[in-house]
């Protein structure tokens, strides 16, 4: 059966669809072409907001080999640029680090402003000469890449041609208009990362569907059981799962502060949700998290895992103790799936798999995001 | 020390604000000699390193730089 008619498949009515072929978890050529119609040509996530704080921080990335470079303008707004000076395709800056308010390719010392504009090319016209009638600066600007922060993500449309990011995800910030409020990250107890012999898509399907939670966290399960939860389908955009049973974390009667305002349906209410291509989000009436996942090669995947609070009294010392109990929870939950993305994997080496049979019921988020990548694959 | 050795110096331990200083002192020994060429090079590094250390000078550097027509 050829690529088409297979992909055909995929898109059918879940209870007659089935599932991605193997080559897109284990062809290299499919990943390349994955990498680019997937993720280069979406809104992508790449980095955090925190990891740049200040003005003048900046923050190298390299997302599917290419060079990024996110930086904290004077304004205090993000950008990102390609990491690569405009004279001699230089890597500009190789490590986290506070610029000031220059990028000085550390070449031949082009200088760009936090905004990308060159603002010196020292001898350009020769020793002591630093302009030249052939050197038009404003010409030479950095090359930035379209980027957007949202819930503390750095997203960025590498290949340019994506919808404005607000467009893009206005379905899912309009489900969560409530949380659109600020957001504290809980300090380095609360970022960790794991690194995942999978390929990126599977960590993505497993988070999608709730189908897994009792079998693969029965801790989880002990409280929050499969009918207590419900899917979450965006066409073209989302996908995921909400809870009606969440508990808040308390230790010694004390709780993280909530977020302010939210209406009744989250007192007990949690939704975890895929924004695809490759983020992952939570939201609970007193914290959140965003797992951005970095697509390493085809079969190893890193997670990066960062938990937010609603209030800065909730980063105080004597929360502390709740904090790290909350990231450790999360942790063990995010560990336990391990297992089932790497056992995926190395199913999709079994050439007699067919893509598999979805559960008409239990599986429609995961077959949603199968159609998603289906439909683009094709474009 | 002399300036040779002051700027090897400032260099190896990445002194941005020693390196403003010496390069000007440097730009002004051949500003003072009559070697345009040599005083405009010499103020150009002190320049790149002002812009980098965000050093106070960078605006007077830079002005006499375009008073050279050596920068835009």
């Amino acid at each position: 059966m050829n690529q088409v008619s297979l992909l055909h498949d995929v898109k059918k009515p879940v209870a007659e669809a089935k599932g991605l072929p193997n080559q897109h978890y284990v062809d290299p050529v499919t990943f390349a072409d994955e990498s680019l119609k997937l993720l280069k040509q979406q809104w992508a996530g790449v980095g955090f907001g925190k990891d740049i704080p200040n003005k003048g921080d900046a923050l190298p990335i390299t997302f599917l080999g290419t060079p990024l470079l996110a930086v904290r303008n004077q304004d205090g707004a993000v950008r990102v640029f390609y990491n690569v000076c405009r004279h001699r395709g230089m890597q500009l800056i190789a490590e986290a680090s506070n610029l000031g308010k220059v990028i000085r390719c550390p070449y031949h010392s082009w200088c760009y402003d936090l905004d990308g504009k060159l603002r010196a090319s020292p001898h350009v016209g020769g020793p002591g000469q630093n302009i030249h009638d052939s050197i038009h600066r404003e010409e030479l600007s950095l090359l930035e890449v379209p980027s957007a922060v949202w819930r503390d993500v750095i997203f960025v449309n590498i290949e340019g041609n994506a919808p404005e990011f607000d467009v893009y995800a206005a379905e899912l910030k309009q489900r969560w208009a409530e949380f659109e409020q600020p957001i504290y990250h809980g300090g380095a107890e609360s970022s960790f990362k794991l690194d995942v012999a999978t390929n990126w898509k599977l960590a993505v399907e497993n988070y999608c569907e709730s189908y897994h939670l009792p079998w693969v966290h029965p801790g989880l399960n002990s409280y929050s059981r499969l009918e207590d939860h419900y899917h979450i389908e965006q066409d073209d955009r989302f996908s995921g799962q909400g809870t009606l049973v969440y508990r808040q974390l308390e230790e010694n009667g004390l709780k993280f502060s909530d977020f302010q305002a939210l209406s009744e349906q989250w007192n007990e209410g949690a939704e975890y949700v895929s924004l695809f291509p490759n983020v992952l989000f939570g939201v609970h009436r007193d914290h959140a998290f965003a797992i951005v996942l970095e697509p390493v090669a085809i079969d190893r995947t890193r997670e990066h895992i960062e938990l937010y609070y609603a209030t800065e009294q909730d980063l105080d010392a004597d929360y502390a103790e709740l904090r790290q109990k909350n990231a450790k929870l999360w942790k063990e939950v995010f560990s336990e799936d391990i297992h089932v993305v790497e056992g995926m994997q190395k199913g999709r080496h079994c050439a007699a798999f067919d893509g598999g049979k979805f559960s008409p019921v239990m599986d429609s988020p995961t077959h949603l995001f199968h159609r998603w990548v289906a439909e683009r694959y094709e474009s | 020390m002399n300036l040779d050795e002051d700027l090897i110096s400032a260099h190896q331990t990445y002194n941005l604000p020693r390196l403003v200083v010496l390069y000007q002192q440097a730009a002004e020994e051949a500003f003072a000699r009559q070697d345009i060429d040599a005083g405009c090079f010499y103020l150009t590094h002190a320049y790149i390193f002002s812009l980098e250390g965000n050093h106070a000078d960078s605006k007077k550097i830079h002005a006499r730089l375009v008073d050279y027509g050596r920068e835009a």
